[in-house]
Parts: C-alpha cells; sequence; structure tokens
C-alpha cells in the first residue's frame, strides 16, 4: 500500500504530539504548539504533514513555506528563530527491523517529495534533520545535496564521572566562581528580558544582528514553561549572564545565551552551564547537549571542556532548477551578509 | 606539527598505530598500502596513469601521532585520493594514535592540528586539482576537513552486532529471507572455507556482474592474489558448493574484532536462488563462531543493493567523504554529472 500525505488540522494535534513524545526524532521543537508559534514569528505557512499507509501513520513532517520574488521556499525548521533542528518524525522506529525503517522513511520522502514539487511548487528545500536519525540516504537518493551539523552531547547518568571528566581548568574556574560569590538562580519572563538583552549586546559587539524576536522567545516561555529552565548569574545582585535551557524527554539542552560576560576576571558561564547539568543530574536526565557550537570552529573548543561526545545532524538542501540556486546564493551569500548575518549560532560567548 | 612523508623505515610504527588505533583497518598497512599502490591506475581522458604513495605520518616532539597515506596520479588534473582508485576499497583516510582513548578537547586538539598539516602538505607540495578522501569507520570527527575548506558528506556501510548470539540475529532476519537460508541448507547448499584456487571464481563472477550492469570494476585477480598471499591471516575465502561444484563464494576481510563482507556473493544468473542468501548468513554465523564481534557489509549507498542487504537486519555505519576540488574540475564535473547537485 502507497504512503499518503495528509495536512494535519487542529484535531489532529494531539495524535501529532503523541508521536512527537514517543519517536526518537521527535524534539520539543516539532510539538504542535512551538510549530504554531514558530508560524507567527517566521512569515512563512506552515504545512504539518502526516505521511499515513492505510490507518496507520508513518511520519510527521512539518514544513514551512514562503514565497519570495516567485520562487517557494520549503525550509524545516524555518530560519531565524534559534532552531537548529526539525525534519521528519518516523512513528515506531525504535521498534522496527532496519528494513522497514528503510522503507518507511524511503515511502514517506517519496511521497513528500511529490507532494512538494506537485502541490507547492517548491523552488528551493532546505531540510535540517533531528538527532536520532542517523539515516540521511533518502535525502542523497532524492537528489538533495547533504551536508553535515553538529553538536555536543554529554552524558550526565553519574553526576561525579561527569565532574571528574571534565577538564581540570574547568573544573577549578566553576569552584573559584562559586567561592568568589557568583550566584546562579533560575528565573522568568523578567531573566529572559536580561538574558536577551546581553545577547544583543554581545552581538554588537560582532557587527551581528540578533533575529530572534523577544516576543517569540516570550511566547515560546508561556507556553513552555515545564520545559523551560532559564538561569541567569548574579554578582553583586547584578545580572551578569544566564542561559535558556530546554528540557524534554531525558535531555537537557543548552539554546539561547551564554554571552560573554563583562566580568572578565570569573568564569560565571561556565558555573551558570554546570549549575543546569547538577540540576540535570540530580532530576534524572541523561543527556546535556550543546546547541550549535560543535560546528563552529571558534566556538567549539570551549564546549570540548565539558568532554562530550559530537551529535551528528544533516542539512539537506535541492534546487528545483539552477536558478533557483543562483537565488539562494544571493541571498544567503550576498544579501544577508549586509544585513548582519547572524542568526545561525544561538550560543553567545 | 611536523608532517613528513615517510618511508619503510617507519613500517613498524606506522602499522603499530593502524593495529591500536579505532579505526585502522587492515588496509592502512603499510604492505598493503604498498600493493594497492602497485595495482590502482586512474583512468582520464581515455588514459590511464598509476600513482604514487605519499603515507603521511604527523609527529609532536618527535613522536608519531597520526597518518594518512595519500595516493597521488598526476594525470590531467592531479588527483590525490585515499583510498586510491580501481582496488575495490572504499575507505581509507586518516588515522590517529590512541584516538579511542582520550578526552574530547586533546583529542580535538591533536585532530585539528593533524588535519590542517596534512592539508598544507597536500596543498602546497602535491598541488592537485582534487583531493578526495573517505574515512575509515571510527572515524567520527570530520570537522577539521570542513574548517580546512572540504566540502563533507555522510556515506554508510551495515554493521551486525554478533555479540547478540547467533540465534537473535537470525530471528532477526526477514522471513522470506530466513526461507531462502532454510531452504538453501535444505537443497544441498555446502558452505566452506576455500583457498586461493577459488579467488579466481569470485573474480571472474563478480567482473561480469558488474558488466552486466555497466559499472565499471577495475579490481584485477593478480591484485587480490597479491594480497592473499601477503595476508593469509587477514583474507578468507568462502565458498557455498552443490554437489561438490562452487556456485558461489566471497573474498572477506578480518581484521581486530570484526569481519568485513568485501568482493564476491555475485548474483550469478542459472544457479540456485537462495545461494546468496545462504552465503549471506553462512559468514555471519562463522564470524559468531569465530569469535568476531561484528561483521560488516561493507557500502550501504545504493538504493537498489540497501533493498536487499538490509533485510538482514543490520544496523547503519556511519563514514565521510570529504572532497576538495579546484574550480575547473569542479567544473568539469558538474559538466558531466549535472549541475544540480
Amino acid at each position: 500500500m502507497k504512503v499518503e500525505i495528509k495536512i494535519a488540522g487542529k484535531g489532529d494535534a494531539s495524535e501529532w504530539d503523541k508521536i512527537v513524545d514517543e519517536s526518537p526524532h521527535g524534539t520539543l521543537f516539532h510539538k504542535w504548539k512551538w510549530l504554531r508559534i514558530m508560524e507567527k514569528y517566521s512569515g512563512a505557512k506552515l504545512h504539518c504533514i502526516m505521511g499515513t499507509k492505510g490507518d496507520e501513520l508513518i511520519g510527521l513532517y512539518p514544513i514551512f513555506v514562503k514565497k519570495k520574488f516567485g520562487f517557494g521556499f520549503v525550509f524545516s525548521p524555518p530560519p531565524h528563530l534559534s532552531v537548529l533542528y526539525l525534519g521528519p518524525v518516523i512513528a515506531n522506529y525504535e521498534k522496527m527491523k532496519q528494513s522497514r525503517k528503510e522503507s518507511a522513511f524511503n515511502n514517506l520522502q517519496k511521497e513528500f517529495e511529490g507532494f512538494l514539487s506537485g502541490n507547492l511548487k517548491a523552488d528551493y528545500v532546505n531540510i535540517m534533520t533531528p538527532p536520532n536519525l542517523m539515516d540521511s540516504r533518502p535525502y542523497f537518493w532524492n537528489g538533495y545535496n547533504v551536508r553535515l551539523r553538529f553538536n555536543y552531547l554529554n552524558c550526565i547518568s553519574d553526576e561525579n564521572v561527569f565532574w571528574s571528566n571534565m577538564e581540570k581548568k574547568l573544573r577549578q574556574n566553576i569552584s573559584r566562581a562559586k567561592r568568589e560569590g557568583v550566584q546562579v538562580e533560575t528565573g522568568g519572563p523578567k531573566e529572559m528580558r536580561q538574558i536577551y538583552s546581553a545577547m544583543i549586546r554581545r552581538y554588537n559587539e560582532q557587527n551581528k544582528r540578533v533575529k530572534v524576536p523577544i516576543e517569540y522567545l516570550l511566547d515560546l516561555q508561556k507556553e513552555f514553561s515545564k520545559n523551560m529552565r532559564i538561569y541567569v548569574a548574579l554578582f553583586n545582585g547584578e545580572f551578569v549572564t544566564g542561559v535558556i535551557d530546554l528540557c524534554y524527554k531525558n535531555k537537557i539542552s543548552s539554546w539561547v545565551g551564554n554571552p560573554k560576560s563583562k566580568l572578565t576576571s570569573l568564569n560565571a558561564n561556565d558555573l551558570v552551564n554546570w549549575t543546569s547539568i547538577e540540576w540535570g543530574c540530580k532530576n534524572g536526565y541523561k543527556y546535556y547537549e550543546t546547541m550549535g557550537a560543535a560546528g563552529n570552529e571558534r566556538l567549539h573548543s570551549y564546549y570540548s571542556k565539558f568532554n562530550p561526545r559530537l551529535s551528528v545532524c544533516y542539512g539537506a538542501t535541492k534546487y528545483s532548477s539552477f536558478l533557483s540556486k543562483f537565488f539562494e546564493f544571493a541571498y544567503f551569500r550576498i544579501v544577508k551578509p549586509l544585513e548582519g548575518g547572524g542568526g545561525e549560532r544561538v550560543n553567545g560567548n | 606539527m611536523e608532517i613528513k612523508a615517510v618511508d619503510t623505515r617507519y613500517k613498524k610504527v606506522w602499522d603499530e598505530i593502524v593495529d591500536n588505533s579505532q579505526n585502522g583497518t587492515i588496509c592502512h598497512k603499510w604492505e598493503w598500502l604498498g600493493i594497492m599502490c602497485k595495482h590502482s591506475k586512474a583512468k582520464q581522458a581515455g588514459k590511464s596513469s598509476g600513482c604514487r604513495l605519499y603515507p603521511l605520518m604527523g609527529f609532536v616532539d618527535d613522536e608519531a601521532v597520526a597518518i594518512l597515506p595519500v595516493f597521488y596520479y598526476k594525470t590531467a588534473f592531479g588527483l590525490a585520493f585515499s583510498p586510491p582508485v580501481g582496488v575495490g576499497i572504499t575507505r581509507l583516510g586518516p588515522v590517529l594514535k590512541n584516538y579511542g582513548n582520550q578526552r574530547q578537547r586533546k583529542k580535538e586538539r591533536i585532530l585539528e592540528d593533524f588535519i590542517k598539516s596534512a592539508n598544507r602538505f597536500i596543498c602546497t607540495e602535491l598541488k592537485p586539482s582534487a583531493i578526495n578522501i573517505k574515512t575509515s569507520p571510527g572515524f567520527d570527527d570530520p570537522r577539521p576537513f570542513i574548517w580546512s575548506g572540504y566540502e563533507v558528506g555522510p556515506l554508510f556501510d551495515y554493521i551486525f552486532d554478533l555479540t547478540l548470539g547467533e540465534e537473535n540475529l537470525f530471528s532477526g532476519i526477514d522471513k522470506k529471507t530466513r526461507q531462502n537460508i532454510n531452504r538453501g541448507g535444505r537443497s544441498g547448499l555446502k558452505f566452506s572455507e576455500g583457498g586461493k584456487k577459488d579467488i579466481e571464481f569470485i573474480w571472474e563472477t563478480a567482473t561480469n556482474r558488474y558488466a552486466e550492469q555497466d559499472i565499471d570494476f577495475s579490481v584485477t585477480l593478480e591484485y587480490l592474489q597479491d594480497l592473499y598471499e601477503k595476508f593469509p591471516q587477514n583474507l578468507k575465502v568462502f565458498t557455498v558448493k552443490e554437489d561438490g561444484r562452487i556456485v558461489n563464494g566471497s573474498l572477506d576481510i578480518c581484521y581486530k574484532d570484526r569481519v568485513s563482507l568485501w568482493i564476491g556473493n555475485t548474483k550469478i544468473e542459472n544457479t540456485n536462488p537462495t545461494a546468496n542468501d545462504f552465503l549471506n548468513w553462512e559468514i555471519i554465523r562463522w564470524a559468531c563462531r569465530n569469535g568476531y564481534r561484528s561483521c560488516e557489509n561493507i557500502w550501504a549507498n545504493d538504493e537498489r543493493l540497501c533493498a536487499y542487504k538490509s533485510k538482514f537486519n543490520p544496523v547503519l555505519s556511519p563514514y565521510f567523504s570529504v572532497e576538495k576540488n579546484s574550480f575547473f574540475y569542479s567544473l568539469m564535473k558538474k559538466l558531466k554529472y549535472g549541475l544540480h547537485r
């Protein structure tokens, strides 16, 4: 039986979220409400695609569609919203044998391609796959150019082991920051604004612009307060730095923040991140992920002090014509840098 | 880091790094490299040319810490490849000493330093128009290549975890394939270890099969025989016989705790149709019984072949393709293969 594509409506929200919760590919960014909030700020139209085979749900594919200068752009995730991966979620993946895994993903992708070219007339498609989806071949087989994307993943199931595996210098930094009186506290919308302002300041120093709107972050905070932990570091009662972390399933993801602080004598960011990891260990989380920084030549060595391992995702792009390839080149390489770039990386420092 | 193209005096040091690293393969061994070099030829514009091996070694304070074998072809465009072409090897690339046992930060520091230095050596000493490296399994961090201006993409093999045990592995196989295997045994197929005399059959059937599909298979019989003579411990010939006559076979690699399915097990017309499934399973079983921990089915990047190979329920094992081409070389490639990619 053939896989069929349908667009999920409001009534499908709970089934959608159930698959996201169950599948190893499902992330917080795939959740129905998160997608809707992204749609609001992306300037693109969200299509929540469901692939079905008879009564069986094969997988989900959230995409954002934008028309610009007569070209059809398809993104998953949409750009400039600090989301580094989205892409497909295959249902029941872990329980399947390899041949079923492959046919499920291959068939979903093939129907998806038909939908993109037939219904959406897409000229440019950009998919960034979620963690735990090691198979990138369906993209290759469907004419995509596939690149690698990296995150750092720490196993935090044992606090003592984790602490002793960190670089000595990092452990000293953390202890010293604590001893000298840097305090780490959790916060809400107010602290979120503080972190945001600090990010803007840090980006300005580097002649870059923060593209994520604060209202978007605040909307998410309201809707996902249970999944979000906002940490700020204070020194003599003053805000120094902070980070917004996401907690979902068995993983804490260090998401937005960690700008280099003005307090240069003490490393408050190390203490902030350690506090989050320590909390994660005590509350039964298994993994701590640093999003984005691992792929960045300048930033990665700061985060590798925590002794993480590398986690690989994929960025798959496809052009319908030479013209759209040229257009994408012009837009991302020429127009965007003039606007000030940024947006790709969310972790500052 | 200092980079040198070393000579035979370093053979022992070289092989020690290969043996003790998590991503050293048998193909990285000094003598295997030499045999590949002897038999590899690159074809360009109708001309074929041999290669020269540059065994690059990275030193920190006189201690050898990493290796990268590079094969250089002096064709119309200079080509620097690892692995070389036309010798049936899909993965080679860099190997770092003690790579698996270090902390992330230290690993990164040595790796980044080595790749940067090796890249500089290749670009300034060899000045090729195209550099093409495919890393070996276990090499998990291709970022330094990206940061040195290479295009990096994912590639895959299939791998079986033999510690699951024979029974679990068998029950994981798709039902129809299991039936084929059983039917093969009942119909009188016999599995056995073969020898040098069977290599010719394996090579010939593989060559014919590729010719049927119009795929260029330039591996020569002499090359396989050379390897078999030099590496009798690491190369195994397996055969399937029916009524005492060989009907299929394969030449496979045993190294460290892994068996890698390599050349053969070709689809052959007019023979027992269950022979392929039967041979495939019998090798996995042989590997289990001989204390190996994993079994690799090399090359999982072809859609049609994967549909067959995945029926045995392996998992994916990733590695990377790493490329850097000059403007004219990539233009030529684009004209040949189309502009979309």
